[in-house]
């Protein structure tokens, strides 16, 4: 349904040399999928996300590579174009939703301006409308006549989440949607946004830091690191066959709660720095298992057993052949 | 309507500080009036004591002791009685102030408003097309502007525009020759006398509206819920208004309605320089003859109107931002 072809993002600055936080990044979304989008602050994820959503502001970002969704190459459209097909067909939940909602308008009335835009219809079904969406995400309908000051950060992320699905979207991304809630929230609103996926079929986008988390709800995970995907597998083998050394020293920084023994590992270093280009693997100064070669090419994504992976590690014959 | 009950009280409360304050402060000076008269007189030769009896009598002086005087002060204040003007004996201070009213309220109020409407849509404007020209130009142009000295803009307008190029009067509210009535020569004649006034306002204000606008605007644009309208797919005509503008213009309601409040004072510089019949004109008149009746009279009514301005700014926030008006949640 969605493919993402060599997509560059890279951050204009003043002094010339931009941040590339997204450099040459491929993958797809089918449809009814639950797709996860891991990795740690700054390694251009949601700059990935916003990308895919073309809400990135062509005054400060440069954009090169293509994003297709359902045949028509989002880069290439009309601004008008874009407008319509914004929200219809791919709409977006962010942070917290703490600031996503306009102070001085009822709940009911943003849904209103949402329909507004895109179609025609009487007041009374698009009230009709919300009030499904609201019971949908387990809220009572009557909060449509709140302001947003008056509900709580999960029920405001719940209705951000109600908002989003208005207009049956396609794709819907979710960046960071439960970091500023509590985990008893959180857990809350991760049920009830699989649920809803399994029912309603549409795809997600699930960016978040918190690998744990999105091995319980994605069915396929990607992870990311310095704007490039480093591993892309099915949720169910990635815990039990990690092939990237930073998804395994990922996976070390997360427990199973129900573990007898439980030992935690922390990942040494910091992300390189994204100005300019990076030259090799971006995670070999932080890597346990680094060799020559991974300081002077930089590994492309490759097939392996069950997904994808870019890593030096798995290319032997390349290795060889340099 | 809990709210409203408050900010009613509030108000109350306020005014009757103002007054009291305004009782209180005066006779906080030493001397009174008959006294420096007294004082004047004496230099040409003795004053009889029954002369300065009747002075004070004409004057009004104070008698009795200070609560006596204050219960009498309210008492007058509420029957609009503040006295008799000293430069314009023996006219009222009240009627003399409902003269020059109107002149300051349909100017300087009107011009205020304008220059604030124009002023904040233009701020609107710059800030959607941030960077582009106008933003660009808009910007430098008006901070060069707002940083006019008030008096210096009028001075030159005067001396281009009416000295020289004789396009304009020089001064007045209107032509010497008609007497003020609603007949259409007067009101051309007023018309005529107020453009100049009216530029040197609207030019030395409406840098300060569009700046504040532009910047709150650029603020607000950068909310998340900006960011998600765009995303949703909202015409940028909806985004720009009912979510950007809507909510960057609360901060400045406060402002305009103290501003509004301010207008009651008229433009002292203003009229001075252009000789305006108007409340500011009428108050450096009163300063230099010393009319403390008069003065404490206009002092009081533009303390009175910010207050009657900040009453309304919260009525006008309260209907705009639904936060402010359950006053509780933050």
């Amino acid at each position: 349904m969605l493919e993402v072809k060599d997509l560059w993002v890279t951050y204009k600055s003043r002094s010339g040399i931009g941040v590339s936080a997204v450099r040459g990044v491929d993958f797809d979304i089918p449809d009814n999928s639950f797709l996860g989008l891991v990795g740690e602050s700054g390694c251009g994820k949601s700059t990935l996300g916003f990308g895919i959503a073309g809400l990135l502001d062509p005054k400060r970002n440069d954009v090169s590579g293509k994003v297709i969704l359902d045949g028509q190459d989002l880069y290439t459209l009309s601004k008008e174009q874009l407008r319509t097909l914004r929200w219809e067909k791919l709409s977006v939940v962010l942070q917290g939703g703490m600031n996503a909602f306009n102070p001085v308008l009822k709940i009911k009335q943003q849904f209103i301006d949402v329909m507004r835009a895109h179609s025609n219809q009487s007041t009374s079904s698009m009230v009709d409308r919300i009030a499904e969406l609201l019971s949908a995400v387990q809220l009572d309908p009557r909060i449509m006549d709140s302001y947003p000051h008056e509900l709580s950060g999960g029920m405001k992320q719940r209705t951000a989440i109600a908002l989003s699905l208005v207009l049956h979207p396609r794709l819907v991304i979710l960046d960071e949607p439960t970091t500023a809630l509590d985990v008893v929230v959180q857990r809350s609103i991760i049920n009830m946004l699989s649920e809803l996926q399994r029912l309603q079929k549409f795809s997600v986008l699930f960016i978040s830091h918190d690998l744990g988390l999105v091995l319980e709800v994605a069915n396929r995970v990607m992870v990311m690191y310095s704007g490039q995907i480093v591993e892309d597998k099915p949720a169910s083998v990635i815990m039990d066959d990690a092939q990237h050394p930073y998804t395994k020293a990922l996976l070390g920084c997360y427990v199973n709660p129900h573990a007898e023994n439980v030992s935690l590992k922390g990942i040494p270093g910091t992300p390189p720095d994204l100005r300019g280009g990076v030259q090799g693997c971006p995670f070999a100064p932080r890597c346990s298992f680094v060799m020559d070669v991974c300081f002077t090419k930089t590994p492309q994504l490759v097939k392996c057993e069950n997904g994808l992976v870019a890593c030096h590690l798995y290319r032997q014959d390349e290795v060889t052949v340099e | 309507m809990r709210f409203i009950l408050r900010k009613l009280g509030f108000l109350v409360l306020t005014v009757w500080v103002a007054i009291t304050l305004n009782f209180i402060i005066p006779r906080l000076m030493p001397g009174n009036p008959a006294e420096a008269m007294m004082a004047k007189y004496a230099q040409q030769g003795p004053v009889p004591p029954q002369q300065e009896k009747a002075l004070e009598l004409m004057l009004g002086l104070p008698t009795g002791s200070l609560w006596q005087q204050y219960w009498g002060y309210v008492v007058n204040i509420i029957h609009g009685n503040f006295g008799v003007s000293y430069s314009f004996f023996p006219e009222s201070v009240l009627s003399v102030i409902l003269q020059a009213m109107p002149w300051t309220l349909t100017l300087v109020g009107l011009v205020t408003i304008l220059q604030f409407v124009v002023g904040t849509l233009l701020g609107v404007y710059a800030a959607w097309h941030r960077g582009k020209k106008f933003d660009s130009i808009a910007t430098v142009l008006f901070s060069f502007t707002s940083a006019f000295p008030y008096f210096w803009i009028a001075l030159a307008l005067i001396y281009f525009l009416a000295f020289i190029a004789h396009w304009f009067p020089i001064s007045g509210g209107y032509s010497g020759s008609l007497s003020p009535s609603l007949n259409l020569p007067f009101i051309e004649s007023v018309v005529y006398h107020s453009i100049l006034p009216a530029i040197t306002i609207f030019i030395t204000g409406i840098g300060g509206s569009l700046l504040g606008m532009r910047n709150n605007m650029i603020n607000t644009l950068g909310e998340d819920y900006i960011f998600l309208a765009r995303a949703e797919g909202l015409k940028s005509k909806t985004v720009a208004i009912r979510y950007a503008a809507r909510n960057a213009m609360l901060p400045i309601v406060t402002n305009f309605a103290m501003s509004l409040g301010l207008v009651v004072g008229g433009s002292l510089l203003m009229e001075t320089v252009f000789a305006y019949p108007g409340m500011g004109y009428l108050m450096s008149t009163a300063i230099s003859n010393q009319d403390y009746p008069l003065l404490q009279t206009l002092f009081l009514f533009i303390t009175i109107s910010v207050l009657l301005a900040n009453f309304a700014a919260d009525m006008v926030t309260g209907i705009l931002d639904p936060r402010v008006r359950k006053g509780a949640a933050r």
